[in-house]
């Protein structure tokens, strides 16, 4: 068989495994596209000279924004093709021990990144060429327009850009995978799935007050900022109090997620009731270690979640009330409204795929757990019951936090545009919230299915 | 006394379209409350795949398997999982304790999953642990326990739920011979003093030689059986010497 049709099958029959992959570039590469072809929407409209020069300055601001987008993506992609690799190393290591040439190995990989590949920028330009139609009738409105005639709305350029990035992004996969490969020991693959990690850990008594300082960090950064309100940042000397409160909410984040695994499952374990119950206790355990070996990065998806909230719903109500202050401004408002959902998508996408992954690694990791809970007696039930609880305390942690930073940020900026216009902030954000936790919960959905799914294949 | 465990005419054919192994072809044989009831055989005759047939991680393919008047063959998902948890206990070759829980946690585990009421777990499995002479390491992890231990952790888990039988593949496998006489010491304390029912698979007649009968399979059939009766450790252990090389040199 050649290399092409080993991967061609091997793709078909993992196709659920790249599910998480496929969603994350198809998702990237539909977003890509739309946000770089707003120049191309104009069509639809009967827009003023006016208007139009100013899409097109949003154009050049969008190209800038690419690159960055573009390597946000691309780190993404590298960090889920690194998912598949590892659940896929045993295999590898099989073919080696038949006799595979890894030349031949590494061929297979390669057809297989860029047919998965190929299908996802193919699947997203479908999406982001639909969706766009509909972002043009934003757009018009946006700029206050009546849209007079449809057309059908496609930018080459955009697709262009997308095939470019993207086709970049999988180069830098393949060449990944192959010195990857060629520079793993065959005895390496074969026991890829025996690795346990021990991190030391912090003491019960130091993580206690470690929590209540981070608490009290957090709080008196959310002080900072609501006495200080919008107008004392603008105001000479509120900088360095914008500084402070900056650094106090990251650090305190950070030391949250630090101080939280030391001391929550010696809390749960004392309630007998609780711990004592069902699979409770090796659930509880599965959490512990998991926020214990990465609370920084749940600290990370935290800060840019809140990030992403933040930036979507200031944004857009920023633009909003900005456009009802001065008809006059309507350009640099639509830019700010772009760029702000734009990037906020974006890290929310980043975030959301961060964690499924992790999620799905672990559960892979643990399918000879779930394997031998089922034989001492634990029901598919329990099995999934577990899955269920360590996805969600993991996806609900970091956003629940994240949700409270937004609050705070929401309620100041909400002054600002209070104060130019008569729109409520916290409408907007509502619907935001809606619309963030609709996508946000899809890909919990999504990487619970998985997850379960391996816990209950034996 | 009632026969705990009832197995007639058992076949398991594995593969299918040219490739076709039969496992087990037509095994009966009954096993009764509080013997310790040992299974050798060459290896690829048939012995792990028995274990798994009983132990329910396998189908049969035909014939019937009674645990306590139930036929296992027709159980499944969630009636399957109450029934292993609630009448079966497990020990593996390589013991099987998760590694992110102590001894302790690992023993109670079997308690909750058969959803015994919290306030007991942590009595009954300290209990269970003193019998096994393990009550000291239920603080450590399996990586900081000796494979002796580990083991013994494992019988403790097998027992705790009080399951009408225990099933053993191969528990001395990994095990060095001192470690080896400890566990079987603790096998022989489970079935005098707790009433456990055991069915061992080994492949070692030293081990053998602490049960109360041996079944002896040969291609999927029962070739013959041995029961200890009146006679001592070292004269059972002669006569399974005996058998071994009637079955054929590579019995062990
Ligand atoms: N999953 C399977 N698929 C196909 N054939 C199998 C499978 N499991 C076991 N067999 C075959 O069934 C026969 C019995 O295997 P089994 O594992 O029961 O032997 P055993 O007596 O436990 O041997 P050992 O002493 O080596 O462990 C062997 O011929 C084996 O090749
Ligand atoms: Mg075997």
């Amino acid at each position: 068989m050649s290399a092409f049709s080993v991967a061609i099958r091997n793709v078909r029959k993992s196709f659920k495994d790249y599910g998480i992959y496929f969603l994350t570039v198809m998702l990237g590469v539909a977003l890509f596209y739309i946000f770089n072809s707003i120049g191309s929407q104009s069509v639809m409209m009967d827009l003023s000279q006016n208007a139009v020069m100013s899409l097109m300055g949003i154009e050049t601001i969008m190209d800038y924004l690419s690159v960055f987008v573009a390597a946000i993506m691309a780190f993404l992609i590298l960090y889920a093709n690194a998912f598949l690799i590892r659940r896929r190393k045993k295999e590898m290591g099989l073919y080696m021990v038949l006799g595979m040439k890894k030349f031949r190995i590494s061929s297979i990989l390669v057809w297989e990144t860029f047919l998965v590949g190929l299908l996802s920028l193919a699947v997203g330009l479908a999406v982001g060429i639909f969706l766009s139609q509909g972002m043009a009738l934003v757009t018009a409105r946006m700029f206050g327009v009546s849209v007079t005639r449809f057309a059908f709305a496609f930018s080459a350029a955009a697709l262009l850009k997308c095939v470019r990035y993207f086709g970049l992004s999988f180069l830098a996969v393949i060449l990944f995978n192959v010195v990857n490969l060629n520079r793993q020991r065959l005895l390496d693959l074969l026991h890829a799935d025996r690795k346990t990690a021990r991190v030391a850990r912090l003491p019960f008594w130091a993580s206690v007050p470690l929590f209540a300082v981070s608490a009290a960090m957090l709080l008196y950064a959310y002080r900072l900022v609501l006495t200080t309100g919008i107008a004392g940042f603008i105001l000479e000397g509120g900088q360095s109090a914008l500084t402070r409160a900056v650094l106090l909410g990251t650090a305190g984040t950070f030391l949250f997620f630090f101080s939280l695994s030391g001391f929550s499952l010696k809390l749960v374990s004392r309630v007998k009731g609780v711990y004592f119950k069902n699979l409770n206790m090796f659930t509880l355990k599965q959490l512990d270690s998991k926020f214990h070996a990465a609370w920084a990065s749940m600290s990370f998806v935290c800060l840019m979640l809140f990030l992403a909230l933040s930036a979507i719903s200031v944004g857009t109500s920023l633009s909003m009330a900005i456009r009802e202050y001065s008809a006059a401004e309507t350009a640099a408002s639509v830019a700010v409204a772009y760029m702000a959902t734009y990037i906020g998508i974006v890290f929310l996408i980043s975030c959301a795929s961060v964690l499924a992954i992790a999620q799905l690694s672990e559960a892979s990791d643990n399918q000879s757990r779930y394997a031998l809970l089922s034989k001492l007696g634990a029901s598919p039930k329990m099995l999934s019951g577990s899955a269920l609880r360590q996805i969600l305390a993991y996806f609900v942690a970091p956003l629940a936090l994240a949700a409270a930073h937004s609050l705070v940020a929401v309620k100041v900026m909400g002054a600002l545009v209070e104060a130019l216009a008569s729109l409520n902030i916290f409408a907007t954000s509502l619907v935001t919230g809606g619309a963030v936790a609709l996508f946000y919960g899809g890909y919990f959905l999504m990487t619970y299915r998985s997850a379960r799914r391996m816990a209950l294949r034996q | 006394m009632e026969a705990i465990l009832q197995v007639r005419d058992l076949e398991k054919v594995y593969g299918g379209r040219g490739s076709v192994t039969r496992a087990l072809n037509g095994v009966s044989f009954d096993v009764r409350q509080g013997e310790y009831v040992g299974v050798m055989g060459a290896s690829g005759s048939g012995k792990t795949t028995l274990l798994n047939c009983i132990s329910t991680i396998d189908s049969a393919t035909a014939g019937s398997i009674r645990i306590e008047n139930t036929d296992v063959t027709s159980l499944k998902g969630g009636r399957l999982a109450d029934f292993r948890c609630h009448k079966l206990g497990f020990i593996f070759q390589d013991y099987n304790l998760l590694d992110t829980m102590t001894a302790f946690e690992n023993i109670a585990l079997a308690l909750t999953i058969a959803k015994r009421p919290p306030g007991e777990v942590e009595r009954r499995a300290r209990e269970v642990a003193a019998q096994l002479g393990v009550e000291d390491v239920l603080d450590k992890h399996p990586a900081q326990m000796s494979g002796g231990q580990r083991q013994r952790v494992a019988a403790a888990r097998a027992i705790v739920t009080d399951p009408a039988l225990v099933l053993a593949d191969e528990p001395t496998g990994a095990l060095d011979s001192k470690s080896a006489r400890a566990l079987l010491e603790s096998f022989r304390h489970m079935v005098t003093e707790l009433r456990s029912t055991i069915l061992m698979v080994t492949h070692d007649p030293f081990s053998a030689s602490y049960c109360d009968r041996i079944l002896f399979i040969r291609d999927g059939r029962l070739f013959t059986e041995l029961t200890r009766g009146a006679d001592g450790r070292k004269a059972f252990f002669d006569k399974i010497i005996e058998v071994m090389a009637v079955l054929g040199g590579e019995a062990a």
